[in-house]
Formats: structure tokens, sequence, C-alpha cells
């Protein structure tokens, strides 16, 4: 050890364990330290050791705003834990771009091949990225044979027990994605497809659980799973889930189904919640929050859907846009247009609590996406850990 | 007589002479291992040195006398709550001067709280320093080349390299 004043040279194990409690961005001034620093922060053991410390598990929000018409393309900003930073996100994308999903610090984003053009119903194919906005990582997912089929459904998810982030798409060849009066809503899939960032390329699957069952809308993903919304023939609302691990189709039904039609679904302790706002009277709404249960049903058809918490009485028309935290956050679609800005506001409704907390900011596009976010140096390259 | 001794006699690497109590030793395991084969009888004269400078050691001994009576018998949230005052106030240290040497220590002796404690005292300075004051603290330095430099930049571009 050495002796007097001076600071003695720490080991690179004690340097390690400092290094694992400082914030991502952070770490990303300190790639210019040395090499050694710059090359450890793209170690997996040590992007593994850094996400699980508890100073590094509290979610962010990404907000992306968009327009609908005309040629600008999404902004992105992210919104710590706190509500005190709103950082703006430098975009890699000219064209105009969405989130497919977020997961474990990586951002899967379809790229739309016409500038500023959207598609409107049922998913046109654009390009695939898997993007870490933090650290700047991009990385195309390679075109397949089938890229320019009819694309009914994309997922996007990580499995802790694979150690790899999964992309599954839902195609059907027969329907060309560049023919525009294809308004149906749902189009029966041929061929679903999985892309594995570890081996970093596509490979089929197939289902018989899927045989009579149609996908549609987003997909969410949960402890390993990635679940889509889907109709199970004759027709019945269901739900589909991968097991990205086993690589394992399941159908399951709700019971009791919820009497919403339609729930958007959000995630919660690593497992699938539906949150809703119900009017129960003139001016006065309340907010569900479900909770999904997959097994200890017979056959593993049937997942159980409970009612948890109900928040309200709330006068506002809001739209829950998903869960963050013990949190459900509500999107207020009334708008204050302030010199080209417009000013919106976010609520969020503790549901263990029940307090209310509001975050004011503008923005200069029409409507804002919001999605969870775990600010991780998750690399687009290679998440094996030895 | 082992049963009635209260304090252990330690050197440091400077050779100065430190008394610490059992119950605080027992918060390192070196230094619990050193109770269970070392001999305490008067007539005993080998004092064992820990490889911990002297300015250290003190600092050492005063956070394990302080954590000695938690560690051993358990408090209660109150006592909890003040102990985390008392080890921001005890960590209040210049980070060149003695911080690594804490670091160093707390990690040799195997005590784990106070090498957590130092390591986030550690990440917390850090936070608010340029790239130059950490190669400075650290002894390292800017390997790279131009070349990488602006390619880093490029990548990253308000990120320095002073």
């Amino acid at each position: 050890m050495a002796r007097g004043g001076d600071n003695p040279s720490l080991p690179l194990d004690v340097i390690i364990n400092i290094l694992k409690r400082l914030p991502v961005k952070t770490l990303i001034r300190f790639q210019c330290v040395c090499k050694e620093w710059k090359n450890l922060f793209k170690t997996p053991s040590f992007i593994a050791e850094h996400s699980h410390h508890p100073d590094h598990q509290n979610q962010s929000l990404l907000l992306r705003g968009h327009n609908y018409v005309g040629h600008k393309p999404s902004s992105l900003c992210l919104l710590n834990h706190k509500m005190d930073t709103l950082t703006v996100l430098s975009v890699p994308f000219r064209r105009n771009w969405e989130i497919i999903g977020s997961c474990n610090g990586l951002l899967c984003v379809e790229v739309f091949r016409d500038r500023g053009k959207i598609p409107d119903f049922g998913r046109v194919s654009g390009s695939l990225w898997l993007w870490n906005p933090v650290t700047r990582e991009l990385r195309k997912v390679p075109d397949t044979l089938n890229d320019l089929s009819y694309v009914c459904s994309v997922g996007f998810g990580f499995s802790s027990v694979a150690n790899d982030y999964n992309i599954v798409r839902f195609y059907n060849q027969n329907l060309d994605r560049r023919k525009e009066d294809q308004y149906l809503r749902f189009i029966k899939h041929d061929r679903v497809e999985v892309f594995s960032l570890s081996t970093g390329s596509w490979k089929v699957l197939e289902s018989e659980a899927l045989q009579r069952t149609e996908v549609f809308g987003p997909a969410f993903s949960a402890d390993g799973f990635i679940f889509w919304y889907g109709y199970q023939r004759p027709f019945s609302s269901s739900f589909i889930s991968f097991d990205m691990a086993r690589e394992v189709f399941t159908w399951f039904t709700l019971t009791p189904k919820p009497a919403e039609r339609s729930i958007p679904f959000g995630v919660y302790q690593n497992k699938l919640v539906g949150h809703v706002l119900i009017k129960e009277g003139p001016g006065s709404h309340s907010i569900l929050v479900f909770m999904c249960r997959k097994g200890a049903s017979e056959s593993g058809k049937s997942s159980s859907c409970t009612q948890e918490y109900r928040i309200g009485p709330i006068s506002d028309v809001l739209s829950p846009v998903c869960i963050w935290g013990n949190e459900v956050v509500c999107r207020d679609d009334k708008e204050d247009e302030v010199k080209g800005d417009r000013n919106r506001v976010l609520h969020m409704f503790n549901f263990i609590t029940n307090e209310r907390r509001k975050f004011n900011y503008s923005i200069d596009r029409d409507w804002i996406d919001v999605c969870n976010y775990e600010e991780s140096l998750a690399s687009v390259w290679n998440t094996q850990v030895e | 007589m082992s049963s009635s001794v209260e304090a252990i006699t330690v050197l440091s690497s400077d050779g100065d002479e430190f008394k610490i109590t059992v119950s605080a030793a027992k918060l390192s395991k070196p230094l619990n291992w050193m109770l269970e084969d070392v001999c305490f009888s008067d007539d005993c004269d080998e004092v064992p040195t820990i490889e911990v400078n002297s300015k250290t050691l003190v600092k050492v001994i005063e956070y394990c006398e302080k954590h000695a009576p938690r560690a051993n018998s358990g408090a209660s949230d109150s006592d909890a709550e003040e102990l985390k005052k008392w080890d921001i106030e005890f960590m209040k240290m210049d980070v060149k001067d003695i911080l690594f040497h804490i670091l160093m220590a707390a990690n040799y002796l195997h005590m784990e709280g106070l090498y957590d404690l130092a390591c986030q005292t550690a990440a917390d300075l850090m936070k608010g320093m340029t790239v130059s004051q950490i190669r400075k603290i650290f002894h390292i330095k800017n390997d790279f080349s131009s070349e990488e430099q602006e390619q880093l930049r490029r990548q990253h571009p308000g990120c320095s390299f002073d």
C-alpha cells in the first residue's frame, strides 16, 4: 500500500465498484478519460453490473413528439424519474420514425421509407433499427426477403433467461405493402420471423398455436415475453404471448374478461397490466388498473385478470398511456398554443398512495407518444455476458 | 486473559501504535481473525501490524468504534438515521489526500459497510469533475490519438477530453 499523503493507484476492481454507481450520462463523458475506461464501459459484464446497481433501477420516460402531416421528423426527450430534468436527445434519423418497443435500455425503431409519410392502418413496413439513444449506438436490423410483404405487427423484447433481445414480425406474404387500398384491420399472417440481437439474423418461426389467430396492434414486453392483442377464431379476443427463451407462442384469454373492449396495456413490476379510463357519471371518471397473471389455470390457455386499483374520481378526460413505477401516466390532450410551441401536461396518478402530480412541458409537434425507458449502457451489438 | 481484554493494540504501516476495542475490530474480518490468533496476555509482546498508514487508520478506527454498537446489537430506526448523518459528515474528506486510502484500507480489511460508503462518496465527487481532473486523481494518461479523439467527438458532440 502506498504511504504518505499522495493518493494511491486503485486496483481495477475498486475502480469498477466506483464507476458502476455513476449515471450513464457521466460515464459517456468519462469515455474520454482513457482507452481502458472506454473499453470497460462496453464490456457486457460491466454493462450488466452497472444496470443492476440500485441507483440505476429508476425508469425514465421517453416523450416522442411527432407531426401527422408535413416533413418534420419526430423529436425525442428523456424525462428522469424525479421529473426535474427533461433532456432533448439527438435523433439520427432524417426520415420519420416511431418506436416499436423500448426494453432494457434499447429502442427498436421503425423508420418509414417515404419521407414524412405515416402508414394509416395496419403496418406498412419501414426499416428497423436498434438504438441506444443515450450512448448513441445504432444498428440497422438486416432486411429480409419478406421486406415488401405486409407486416401485421412487430414486437420487441428482452429475455434475461436467454440474455438476448428479440424482434418478432408477423407477415402476410400475399399482400404487398406498397398498395394503398389495404385498410383491413385484421389481416391473417402467414409467416412469423424472429430476429435475435446476439446472432444478428432472422429466422422463421413455426407455431401451431397461431394457426387460427390474428394479431394486431402494438406489442408489449414483460418478463421475457412479448404480448400481442389477437383474435382467435371463431371471433373472441385473446392475447398471444411469445416466450423468448423457449421460442414458444401461447394464446390465452383473460378471465374474467374486462368489460371494456379495448384496454391499453403496460408493464408493472415486470408483469402485464391493463389501464383504462372509464366514465362513471357526468364529469366523473376513474382509471382502473388490471393485473394479468399467467399460469395456474388449466392448459395455460387462460390468464387471470383482476382489477387491482381504482384511481379517481377524476373530472378531466385523460388518456392513460403507460405505467411508470407506481403511477399511471395520462396524457391531457387539450392544448394551449403559445408562439408555435404547444404547452402540454402529463398527469401521473400513483395507484398505491393516490397521490397525483403533473408535468408541464411544451413541444413544437402535434402529438406525443410516451413510453418507459431505462437508461443503460446496453449495446446494440452484443449482449452476451461471459 | 483474553476474556477480560476489551481493546487490542495494532501497529500502523508507519509504525505507530493504535488501540481498537474488540467489538469495533469485529467489523473487519482480518482484524477478527487476529483476535482469534493473536495472544492478548500481558506477556505477549508481539503487536500485529496493519498495512494501513497512520492517518488512514485513525479514520478507520473512528468508523469502527462508531458503527460497532449497531453492528453488534442491532439498532432502532432513529439510530440508523443518526448513523447515516454521521457517515455523511465522516466522509467529508479530500479525495486526493485520504478518500482513496480509506477505500484501499476498507477493501484490504474486508469492511463492506465502509467500502460501500467510500465508493459511493468517490462516485458522488466524480460526477462533478472534468475528464482531466479524473485523470489526475486516478493517475491516468490520455492515450487517445487525435484521430480517435475526433471520432469520439463526432459521436458525442458535447464530449470533452479536458
